[in-house]
């Protein structure tokens, strides 16, 4: 294979593993924003893809299917957003418990599609006129399927909301300091449970992706972590939805080194090192931006703390 | 009134599950007859204990970790990496025959331990130093260990006598753990009742469960007190993990006699679920986990009696968690009714 071939086959593989991440890093970093850490996106990424899964079969539409994925992102993350705002319990552990119950709701009502081996046809790809020529970046970046695009399209929505929006100022303000907000005249808790919600159908929807566009059949499990390292990913990109873009891309390259690395037949290393590249690398991101110096000019000031109303 | 809340949390996950039962066709006083099962049959609760000591032993190592405030979620790669360690010792003394059978165990035993805590206080140390998020690390070495596991199963240390299937040869009569007689239970149960009382009294009699309570409560008053962060967080992570490393050698040795690829389901996140749901006490948490073994039991007769997924058994957790979580509002304030 010549190095132009096998580079094109790497970027399409990063565009398709880093649009995945990025929707669901784009959701949990709208809903960390307003001072929300929710822990749940792997359950909610999770139980949206067989959400999606489910309609798409039934229905042949995938547009009803990427609805029916934000519509159960967002449900589930209700839930968390009831318990974390309005009872004030530690938001961590209502995280765990979202994502487990994400997890286990999949794998209960998925068993039967896992067990008769239901296939779907994967999404098609649309070609984007003229960008679609360019050498390795065209057949990568703009002959993929309708809901990449969502994910490039969402970067730039997501941005201008936070940054250019009323609302987005008022949701900024609340995740860094919810009383003054209040006093402000701004529904804290309004706010967040918007936030909380709009960021779990986000996730939903990067389950809709993963399932519609790249796996054919449903099988427990399928989400494999990706969901921890969005939330990861978040820090990464020092909660800014444009930075989120590069952060997802290069861990969606990190991601395709296992796939690539066969294809070219390299045997020296054992291709079970890829595989726990993406893991080790959230690590060491972690260590790099998690020190003072990266984070706590960026991180929401009050994220995760519970809001209560002086009376 | 705080125990009447919690009755109520169960009561409410009880109720959320049964509609649950009930969207899907399935007959919810049947389905928890089904769930509870081992608790009316000897046979059943004997497998029920079984299970409960992996469980027992990650969530007892958690709950010390939690009372420090270091929230991690890594019991399940811990129980691979002291999977992985028993492996070797045994595959080890096979070839070299170093060890007598008796020596063995009790060897094994502080072998796994030391191992996995190194691998525990890895986490710690780079929450200590970097402030990384301790929940996101010790998640992605979970992925890390359990990966690294397989491959060894799978590739060098796979049985060569064993027809190609993907499991390493099985562990010699010594490096077994016994069983009770007329039981199913093995004997590393004892470990888990014996770490419930070293933690209860590390809690609640010891300088340093002073110190770890300290640190949990507030990061800032146990640094003016003086109290070093870096040391309590390694060393509780230290104990946590090498706990939940005794976890996967009392899977291994104890029920299923060789390392399998993915030989634990889930146990790891079970033990934060029981963790939490026994207020991270010591005593409760023994209980607690034979129960929660139930529950695993009565998922799996589920599945084979009524075709539901085990599955079910993680949602009814996870609404059990979320319920007593949701109770805690409660007990914390406190409701006026007003004219």
């Amino acid at each position: 294979m010549d190095p132009l071939t096998i580079l094109t086959t790497m970027f399409i593989l990063m565009v398709q593993e880093g649009s995945i991440l990025l929707i669901a890093t784009l959701g949990e970093i709208f809903t960390e924003r307003s001072g929300i850490l929710n822990l749940g996106v792997e359950g909610l990424m999770c139980f949206g893809a067989l959400s999606s899964f489910v309609v798409y079969y039934l229905t042949g539409n995938w547009i009803t299917a990427t609805l029916a994925a934000a519509l159960a992102g967002l449900a589930l993350s209700l839930i968390h957003a009831f318990v974390s705002i309005t009872l004030k319990a530690n938001q961590t552990v209502s995280g765990l418990a979202i994502t487990i119950l994400g997890l286990g709701l999949s794998s209960f009502i998925g068993r039967p599609l896992a067990l008769s081996r239901v296939r779907i046809e994967p999404l098609e790809s649309v070609r984007i006129p003229v960008l679609s020529d360019l050498p390795v970046i065209g057949p990568s970046f703009f002959n993929q399927n309708p809901l990449v695009y969502l994910s490039y399209i969402m970067v730039i929505i997501l941005w201008f909301i936070l940054y250019k929006t009323g609302f987005g100022l008022n949701l900024r303000s609340v995740g860094e300091n919810p009383s003054m907000a209040d006093s402000l005249g701004i529904n804290v808790f309004l706010t967040r449970y918007i936030a909380t919600s709009v960021g779990g159908a986000l996730c939903g929807v990067s389950g809709a992706l993963l399932i519609l566009g790249y796996y054919p059949s449903w099988y427990d499990g399928i989400t494999a972590g990706r969901g921890w390292i969005a939330v990861a990913l978040v820090i990464f990109s020092s909660w800014n939805p444009l930075y989120a873009f590069f952060g997802a891309y290069f861990f969606g390259l990190v991601g395709t080194l296992n796939a690539t690395f066969q294809s070219i037949g390299f045997r020296v290393i054992p291709t079970d090192f890829f595989r726990t590249l993406p893991y080790l690398l959230t690590i060491v991101v972690l260590v790099i931006f998690s020190s003072t110096r990266f984070r706590k000019r960026k991180m929401p000031a009050s994220l995760g703390k519970p809001y209560t109303r002086e009376l | 009134m705080s125990f009447a809340i919690s009755l109520a949390s169960i009561f409410s996950a009880f109720i959320i599950s049964g509609i649950i039962f009930v969207f899907s066709n399935v007959d919810p006083i049947l389905a928890y007859y089904n769930l509870f099962k081992s608790f009316t049959n000897t046979a059943l609760l004997s497998e029920a204990v079984v299970r409960s000591i992996p469980i027992m032993l990650v969530a007892l190592g958690l709950a010390l970790a939690y009372k420090a405030n270091f929230i991690s979620v890594g019991g399940e790669g811990q129980i691979y990496v002291g999977g992985i360690v028993i492996t070797f010792l045994v595959l080890w003394n096979a070839e070299n025959r170093l060890l007598p059978g008796q020596l063995f165990m009790p060897f094994a035993i502080i072998i796994v331990f030391l191992f996995s805590s190194v691998w525990g206080i890895i986490p710690a140390f780079l929450k200590a130093k970097f402030e990384t998020n301790e929940v996101l690390t010790t998640l992605m070495m979970n992925y890390i260990a359990q990966i690294i596991s397989n491959y060894l199963v799978i590739g060098p240390w796979k049985d060569p006598k064993g027809y190609g299937f993907p499991h390493s040869p099985a562990f010699p009569e010594y490096a077994r753990f016994p069983l009770i007689p007329g039981t199913t239970i093995n004997l590393s149960i004892f470990i888990g009742i014996l770490a419930s009382i070293v933690i209860y009294i590390i809690l609640a009699r010891t300088k340093f469960g002073f110190e770890v309570k300290v640190v949990g409560d507030s990061y800032s008053a146990a640094k003016y007190a003086g109290i070093s962060y870096t040391k309590v967080v390694c060393l509780v992570m230290a104990i946590s993990a090498g706990l939940s490393g005794l976890a996967g050698m009392s899977l291994l040795s104890g029920v299923i006699g060789r390392l399998r690829p993915d030989f634990s389901p889930g146990y790891g996140y079970t033990g934060i679920i029981v963790a939490w749901l026994c207020n991270l006490n010591p005593f409760i948490i023994v209980v607690g986990s034979i129960f929660f073994g139930g529950l695993l039991v009565g998922g799996e007769v589920l599945q084979s009696s009524m075709g539901l997924s085990v599955g079910i058994t993680d949602v009814f957790q996870a609404l059990l968690l979320i319920t007593t979580l949701s109770g805690e509002f409660f007990k914390r304030y406190r409701l006026v009714w007003r004219r």
